[in-house]
């Protein structure tokens, strides 16, 4: 018995949309066609069509969706920028036929392999048989692809953003500090980085040693490359962070660090100097002109 | 009305962003360029790419406007399209005869949709609102099609042929989707060609497929084959097309291979005593 939705009426479009991106249900149709459309109320011109279709064109339906599936999985794995690397294709496959069994026909989920992948990461760590270190890479990924997604999202534009470092000293009260909403920091178990740093180098990461401790990732909108980039920072960094993000200006931002941490001007500005020139955030001009 | 654009034909490719700089260093040998309408909703700045429009024109190429579904085109995607249109340099944008997604449910490729006179209503209102977008040419590709919708009342190129002229659009002309649904489907491509409204073809699509589960496939992933490049050479002669893409999505190594196919294309051209120079 499938597990579409029986009872509801739909058209055979739609029907056939949704079978075409499950294989496994495809098979189904063709082998027990009656069975299968026993579960869908239809008319019966309806179900005579669709009985001739599977019976003339099963063949070539099943051939399309199975690759679609292909091409599906293709791209969700080329979205898993690391966990492509430590797992082979073929467990991957397996994975996604098991993860397409859970997901219910009427499930609505998105197609994009961006958003797809952490629907598929967060479907391996939590159902199927991976160790820590795997789990790792999973949430790696997946935290990753979800500020992918949102800078997809993103449909504003940011024409008179500043990208340049030289900046940073002159009129700090008329700079605004732009970091990307998108921006996730999250914690992640001591030597994360050098592992995922091993596996995107192709090196073997058995040197690197997982203490109990944690390390913080930070996971931000490249201004400068586009696309993503991720940095270990301290927590003193991750204070430095939010208040940039907080403040109204750069020049109030000097203000909070310094009153909060003490810390002298010229040190502020050699880091905000290094955020801009690593692409962690950019400048708009704030506050009327005059000129 | 529809006006067809007065360029002369020319060669070019769609962006690879993995050779962006490539196609720079080779960008006097490419004539303009083939970019993913969806990829300019993203706000992204990507330096080489504006380097390459600097130097090239633009056609604009969608995936997912999805004008075969039952219901109403997106108002989202339509905005988006509407601001991208406006703010950009182009010479006329496409998309396929197909649905990606149907009653919000994604399907997440092209489907074929059925071949009725219903749907050539809907698709050709749907059309001309996009059309009207903008007044450069907006352009409705054949796609591949591996089975026929169920209760379907036309045929192939009576299909297209009808949403071309109600919609009064222009076509983008896809032959190896044309070589490929001719011998899955069992028809000579050449009295297609004879069926459909050739003065409205605009663009023209080469690509490769390649053959698995016992029929020909659509890849975008394999070098043109001999056949569609003989298809190409009789098109040449049939169709008074204004540019030639060389479709590649993946299993690329090198875009020399690419640029290899643009010389190809723009040698069966220039035999056909179409191809002038730089567009
Ligand atoms: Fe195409």
């Amino acid at each position: 018995m499938s597990n579409l939705s029986g009872g509801s009426h739909e058209s055979t479009q739609l029907l056939l949309a949704k079978l075409v991106t499950n294989p496994r249900l495809v098979r189904e149709a063709i082998d027990s066609t009656d069975g299968f459309l026993a579960g869908f109320s239809m008319e019966e011109k309806q179900k005579q069509e669709l009985i001739e279709f599977f019976k003339n064109h099963g063949v070539r339906f099943l051939a399309s969706s199975q690759l679609l599936m292909k091409k599906r999985l293709d791209d969700i794995v080329d979205a898993m920028q690391v966990g492509r690397k430590i797992f082979s294709y073929e467990l991957l496959r397996e994975y996604f036929e098991n993860y397409l069994e859970k997901t219910g026909l009427d499930e609505y989920v998105s197609k994009n392999p961006v958003v797809e992948s952490i629907l598929f990461c967060k479907y391996i760590i939590s159902r199927e048989n991976v160790d820590e270190r795997e789990k790792i890479i999973l949430d790696y990924d997946l935290t990753r692809n979800s500020v992918l997604q949102e800078l997809m999202n993103d449909g504003r534009s940011y024409h008179s953003v500043i990208r340049d470092a030289e900046t940073v000293s002159c009129a700090p009260y008329q700079m605004k500090v732009v970091i990307h909403p998108s921006v996730k920091i999250k914690e992640f178990p001591a030597g994360t980085s050098l592992l995922i740093k091993a596996i995107r180098n192709n090196a073997s990461d058995d040197g690197v040693i997982f203490s109990s401790g944690k390390e913080i990732l930070i996971f931000h909108k490249n201004w400068k490359k586009g696309g993503v980039a991720t940095l270990k920072i301290s927590p003193d960094t991750e204070k430095f962070i939010k208040i940039l993000a907080y403040a109204d200006s750069l020049g109030h931002a000097y203000d909070l660090l310094n009153e909060e941490t003490g810390t002298e001007l010229d040190v502020l500005r050699s880091v905000v100097t290094r955020f801009v020139e690593s692409g962690l955030c950019v400048f708009q001009s704030v506050g009327r002109s005059y000129v | 009305m529809y006006k067809k654009p007065g360029r002369n034909p020319g060669v070019g490719i769609n962006f690879h962003h993995h050779f962006a700089g490539d196609i720079l260093r080779n960008i006097d040998q490419i004539d303009f360029i083939e970019v993913f309408t969806e990829k300019f909703f993203i706000k992204e700045n990507d330096e080489t790419l504006s380097k390459i429009l600097e130097n090239i024109p633009l056609v604009l190429h969608g995936l997912d406007l999805s004008i075969g579904s039952t219901g109403p085109l997106k108002i989202e995607y339509l905005d988006n399209l509407r601001s991208l249109l406006a703010g950009i340099n182009f010479e006329w944008f496409s998309d396929h005869i197909s649905l990606t997604h149907e009653n919000n449910f994604e399907v997440g490729h092209l489907m074929p949709v059925q071949f009725s006179e219903e749907n050539v209503s809907k698709i050709s209102i749907k059309a001309k609102e996009v059309a009207s977008l903008t007044d450069r040419p907006f352009l409705l590709e054949n796609i591949t099609y591996y089975y026929p919708i169920p209760g379907q009342s036309m045929a192939e190129e009576s299909f297209i042929s009808s949403i071309l002229e109600s919609a009064d659009c222009g076509m983008l002309l896809d032959v190896n989707n044309l070589y490929i649904n001719s011998k899955n489907h069992g028809y000579d491509p050449i009295k297609f060609l004879s069926k459909i409204p050739v003065d409205r073809v605009v663009e023209i699509h080469i690509a490769g497929g390649s053959f698995k589960h016992g029929m020909l496939v659509d890849t975008h992933a394999n070098s043109v084959s001999t056949e569609v490049w003989d298809l190409f050479d009789e098109v040449c002669n049939r169709v008074p097309f204004n540019g030639v893409i060389i479709e590649r999505d993946s299993n690329l190594d090198r875009l020399e291979d690419l640029i290899d196919e643009v010389n190809i294309a723009k040698k069966i051209m220039k035999n056909n005593g179409i191809y002038k120079s730089n567009i």
